[in-house]
């Protein structure tokens, strides 16, 4: 290579520093025509894998490198030769990372010793070891610097030189320039390149400003005094560096040099490590197995799909990844910890077979190769969902088994969006902090108008500066937070394949890749995630099996109970898993779902990417048979037809575009994935290119093919695939069953696992009281921290005793759950005897035996005192048990009190526990309400189409989805039931207090009634309460 | 001590390849004998002063040594520094 290479160069992974994204790095590069570049980030190796790939799309060599800070603060630029010196490389930063504390990684020299091998040094910038001495004046000791790391690096130091017309450049350069020659060894130049262009400048300064939590005014010794760090040409570069034509020559012979292939995939999978024969033997010997028990009538096509899937995955070599994923599912499962597969690895019999999911992927059609193909580059990705309580255990098991050399927690990049750049770039430029909060806190981009900017003194051409860099900065990343469950597994020590840094969280450490970098090394993730569902269901199993003797398997469960259905119909689902929502709900009745597969076209209907691609409505116009099913050619009718020639599912854009556009499986799963990852615009094109050319090649119309491609594109990014659809809709299955036929245990597993899902606890009460279940107060004899099932005395018509929901402690605001286990823990066999006897075993703060009294806690105790729940207060009052432990004298006094009303005793109620076991608040308004002509959901339930209707509720949900053009939907509850409320935006706008700060609300308006959904189109709106 | 203007002079100059070749200074031409050094500052770019400017420390055939600066805003010459 002979051209100018430019070797020293951060993106905007060197964190708040860098002003470049690779791509704008590389296409820089690629316009200047350099046929190699060197990226070396601030002690890490976060952008290598983006970076090399990058790189080889514009075929453009990628070095691989980092600038490391040493303990002295001095800088080191090491780039890799080799693999081997890749694996130094990863080694060196993980070591700086670890012993260093967080964002301020540091390397001891004697870390270097041994750990240099494949590793070629440039001496570094101003701070290198080498020139800060000599800018120190040392001479001395930049000689004995040098001698060191001739040492470290024997044919691979070279000594680097900068021009960024400082004053003292030239001087620094011939001072080097010397040291070399005296050394015999080379030059080489580069530019510390931070950002492509000059006016880079800018936005880099600012993410300087924003590193040091200054404004820039008072930052401007930590900038650089000018412009020079942008990407320049060889041409620039030859006339800054005249006197040494030699360094820039250097340059591509270092590029040549470096050769690394990160290609992990020979290292990724780990043997697990009990198991015998070859991961293939192994895996086909456990599948068989398990088809002779999902499948007990030997079903020759389960065989054949598993011939198929077992080919396939011999053929990529992932038995071992599989193996692997199993291993920690039968784990779990041996554990007794409840664990889901779901996403794309539902699509496979051989992960139904292992357990791993339990959709049946044959007779819900699912698609294999949108999980796995012969083509696929990049590993299938499993996602799993524990318990969330006993995640954990799942975490350490698999550290403990895979060794904590293997095994690490995936990052995320924490990336500027519009908030977050507002509020550092105003910092920095010193926008005043009115302006920077009211725009952060707007929900529209940075527009200010003229006359506020006049207001608040800020230049208009300042402002522009801010626009601009706002939207500069988007996108960029801020810090490292951990990936909610995404764990890497790896077969050779993880430090030598990406480094691994400290996390935010004290004692967590995670891998400087996210998801989408480990994905493209090839590596084996899995994703270990927390669903609160899932402990809700294991907590119901539980106490079904204790209380009415009951072992269920959900697995076994037939996905055809007419109950479930028919509740489904009625959109009757809080508190069950996805089809719960408000929108859900809608969708529901208009779905009428009759079978599973009607469940798993709900959960996948209902998401963005449909509802953005207008896939929604004509969807339920055709079911509903108001419109015909059309299909844009006959070849899309066998693939479309189970959705009514509706693209829902992410499988189906893979089915399009290989028989619409001739792709091989594996082609078509590229397709999905670089619409998903909204891929660069020229990769697009020439999918969609060869996604029309194929088409027409089966006598396609090319306009036809165009807008066919255009429906793939908007839809695949926001989709589900259809074997997580299924996945989700079994465990929404699996949830209205369990509420359907042991609701009392259902809603005890959903209170101890709030929060979850959709609603308060306090819509849940109700919910379960609305479904036979009787709620009991707080008791301090009888509850425990959590909710608990009590069973009742047998009514003389009744064989089994019915269970009763007794409300925990943990609803008892402010005790917390080390109060609740205070509170049963002190408490003797024989239970509290009284007030007294109460204050003195617990000790509890004042307040929070006053919530209790007020939550009914001690209701039993209330008929001691003639003013019943205000009489039990007025002793709390005159009770001094924090000082006098025994005993506790309270002097009779005379003082008459008012024993509480009703509604007195229900509103404190709600006060202390947020719930009320037997009322609803709307009793306390029911009176105010009628009066002025309220009705209720009763009545609701019974109005005409177009009908004008006055009713009054809590507000139990506010939503207005940025989609919603405006438009905000509210959910009302009274004692009965929940009622929908659709408000246009002027109504919002005009009376937007009481939307937003309403806790009861009266509205008036017009019913609109279709479709068995009924809604009602505020007019107007009252505040109640 | 060298006189520095507080209000920078502005200075006719002759450059080739940006460099300066020759420039008028108190009505006499000067012609650049040698070069010493030359350096760039680019600041407060977000103030109605920013400041982007080509710094050359040179001596002419006259004998003077001085410090002239191109803003590279205006592409105006100064004079900036004359050492005694």
């Amino acid at each position: 290579m002979d051209a100018y290479v430019e070797l020293h160069a951060h993106s905007c992974f060197s964190l708040l520093d860098g002003a470049a994204t690779c791509a704008a790095l590389l296409d820089g590069a690629r316009d200047l025509g350099m046929p190699a570049m060197g990226l070396t980030d601030h002690s890490g190796l976060y952008a290598a894998v983006e970076f090399a790939l990058a790189a080889r799309e514009r075929a453009i060599h990628p070095v691989i490198g980092a600038e490391l800070t040493l303990e002295d603060e001095r800088h080191l630029v090491l780039l890799a030769e080799s693999d081997a010196g890749y694996r130094n490389l990863s080694r060196l930063i993980s070591r700086a990372q670890l012993e260093g504390t967080k964002a301020r990684a540091r390397l001891a020299w004697r870390h270097l010793e041994g750990c240099t091998e494949g590793l070629i040094a440039l001496t570094g910038c101003r701070q290198g070891a080498l020139a800060a001495r000599i800018l120190a004046g040392d001479r001395e000791g930049a000689a004995r610097t040098l001698a060191q790391l001739q040492e470290l690096f024997p044919g691979r130091l070279y000594v680097e030189l900068q021009n960024h017309l400082r004053p003292d450049d030239e001087a620094l350069m011939g001072a080097l320039a010397d040291m070399a020659r005296a050394a015999r060894l080379p030059l080489v130049a580069t530019n510390n390149v931070h950002y492509v262009r000059r006016e880079g400048h800018r936005l880099q300064n600012v993410l300087t400003a924003i590193r040091h939590n200054l404004p820039l005014r008072a930052c401007r010794n930590l900038l650089y005094p000018n412009s020079e760090l942008y990407l320049k040409s060889g041409q620039e570069m030859a006339a800054l560096f005249a006197d040494y034509p030699e360094a820039l020559v250097t340059t591509g012979e270092i590029a040549s040099r470096c050769q690394v292939s990160l290609d992990f995939r020979i290292q990724a999978i780990p043997p697990v490590p009990e198991t015998q024969g070859t991961p293939d033997e192994q895996l086909a010997s456990l599948c068989a197995a398990g088809l002779l028990t999902r499948y007990p009538q030997d079903d020759i096509a389960a065989w054949a799909q598993l011939a198929h899937e077992l080919e396939v995955i011999s053929g990529t070599k992932l038995a071992g990844y599989f193996m692997l994923v199993w291993d920690i599912v039968r784990w779990a499962q041996e554990q007794g910890i409840q664990v889901r597969g779901r996403g794309s690895a539902a699509n496979s019999i051989v992960a139904y077979l292992l357990g791993i999911t339990n959709v049946d992927p044959l007779a819900n059609n699912l698609l294999f190769e949108r999980f796995l193909s012969p083509e696929a580059r990049v590993m299938p990705d499993i996602d799993l969902d524990f318990c969330s309580r006993r995640r954990e255990e799942v975490i350490q098991y698999v550290y403990d088994k895979y060794g904590e050399d293997h095994v690490g927690m995936v990052c995320n990049y924490v990336t500027y969006r519009s908030r977050s750049a507002v509020r550092d770039v105003g910092k920095a430029l010193d926008l005043p902090q009115e302006i920077i909060d009211r725009l952060a806190k707007s929900k529209g981009r940075w527009g200010m108008p003229a006359e506020d900017l006049t207001h608040w003194q800020v230049d208009p051409a300042l402002w522009d500066l801010f626009v601009t860099l706002c939207e500069e900065i988007r996108g960029y990343p801020r810090h490292l937070s951990i990936h909610v469950g995404g764990m890497c597994i790896t077969a050779a020590p993880l430090t030598e394949i990406v480094p691994l840094e400290r996390a935010t969280m004290p004692g967590r450490v995670v891998i400087q890749w996210n998801k989408d970098n480990v994905e493209d090394a090839g590596l084996i993730k899995i994703d270990l995630l927390s669903l609160r569902t899932l402990s809700a269901i294991d907590e119901t199993l539980r106490l079904i099996n204790e209380f009415e003797g009951h072992d269920i398997d959900l697995d076994t469960l037939p996905l055809d109970d007419p109950w479930v259905y028919e509740t489904l119909r009625r959109a009757d689902t809080v508190t069950t898993f996805q089809v719960e929502s408000r929108a859900q709900q809608q969708a529901l009745v208009q779905m009428r779902p009759e079978v599973f597969n009607d469940l798993a076209i709900e959960v996948a209907l209902i998401r963005p990417g449909p509802l953005q691609g207008n896939m929604v409505h004509p969807f339920f116009r055709r079911r509903q048979g108001v419109e015909p099913v059309e299909y844009m050619h006959p070849m899309l009718e066998p693939i479309l037809a189970e959705t009514l020639g509706v693209v829902v599912f992410q499988e189906q854009v893979i089915r399009v575009a290989m028989a619409m556009g001739g792709f091989s499986a594996g082609e078509a799963d590229m397709l999905r994935r670089a619409m998903s990852r909204h891929r660069a615009e020229e990769e697009m094109a020439a999918f969609r290119e060869r996604f029309v050319r194929g088409a027409m090649a089966q006598h396609v119309d090319a306009a036809a093919a165009e807008v066919m491609f255009n429906q793939l594109a908007g839809f695949a990014s926001y989709g589900f695939c259809k074997s997580h659809a299924a996945a989700f809709a079994k465990t929404a299955y699996d949830t209205l069953w369990l509420r359907t036929y042991y609701p009392a245990a259902w809603y005890c597993g959903v209170l101890n696992n709030e929060p979850m899902g959709f609603y308060q606890p306090d819509v849940v009460v109700n919910d379960a009281r609305r479904h036979g279940v009787r709620i009991l107060p707080v008791h301090v004899n009888h509850s425990l921290a959590l909710c608990t099932l009590e069973e009742q005395p047998l009514e003389p018509d009744q064989v089994v005793a019915p269970l009763a929901l007794r409300l925990g402690f943990e609803f008892i605001a402010g005790l917390g759950e080390e109060g609740a286990r205070a509170v049963e823990a002190a408490r003797p066999a024989w239970g509290y005897s009284s007030l007294d006897d109460f204050c003195r075993r617990t000790r509890l703060p004042r307040k929070l035996v006053e919530r209790l009294i007020l939550a009914r806690a001690m209701a039993d105790w209330e008929s001691r005192y003639t003013e019943g729940r205000r009489g039990l207060l007025w002793a709390l009052g005159k009770l001094r048990y924090r000082e006098d432990a025994l005993p506790l004298p309270a002097a009779p006094d005379d003082v008459s009190l008012e024993p509480m009303t009703m509604a007195e005793e229900l509103m404190f109620e709600y006060g202390a526990t947020g719930v009320s076991a037997e009322g609803h608040m709307m009793e306390l308004f029911r009176e105010q309400a009628e009066r002025a002509g309220f009705l209720t959901s009763r009545e609701l339930d019974e109005a005409r189409d177009g009908e004008r209707m006055r009713i009054a509720g809590q507000v139990v949900v506010r939503q207005q989805p940025p989609t919603a053009k405006g438009f905000a939907f509210f959910t009302l509850e009274d004692e009965w039931a929940l009622m929908n409320v659709i408000v246009r935006p002027q109504v919002f706008r005009a009376l937007r207090p009481v939307w937003v700060k309403a806790n009861i609300v009266g509205v008036e308006g017009l019913i609109e009634r279709a479709r068995g959904q009924i809604n009602l189109m505020a007019e107007r709106a009252w505040l109640i309460a | 001590m060298s006189p520095l203007w507080a209000q920078p002079a502005f200075v006719p100059v002759v450059c080739t390849g940006g460099r300066p070749v020759s420039f008028r200074w108190e009505q006499h031409p000067h012609q650049v004998t040698r070069i010493s050094r030359h350096w760039r500052v680019h600041l407060d770019w977000w103030t109605a002063t920013e400041l982007w400017r080509d710094y050359w420390e040179l001596a002419t055939d006259t004998g003077l040594l001085c410090v002239l600066y191109c803003d590279l805003l205006t592409e105006e010459w100064f004079m900036e520094r004359v050492y005694a």
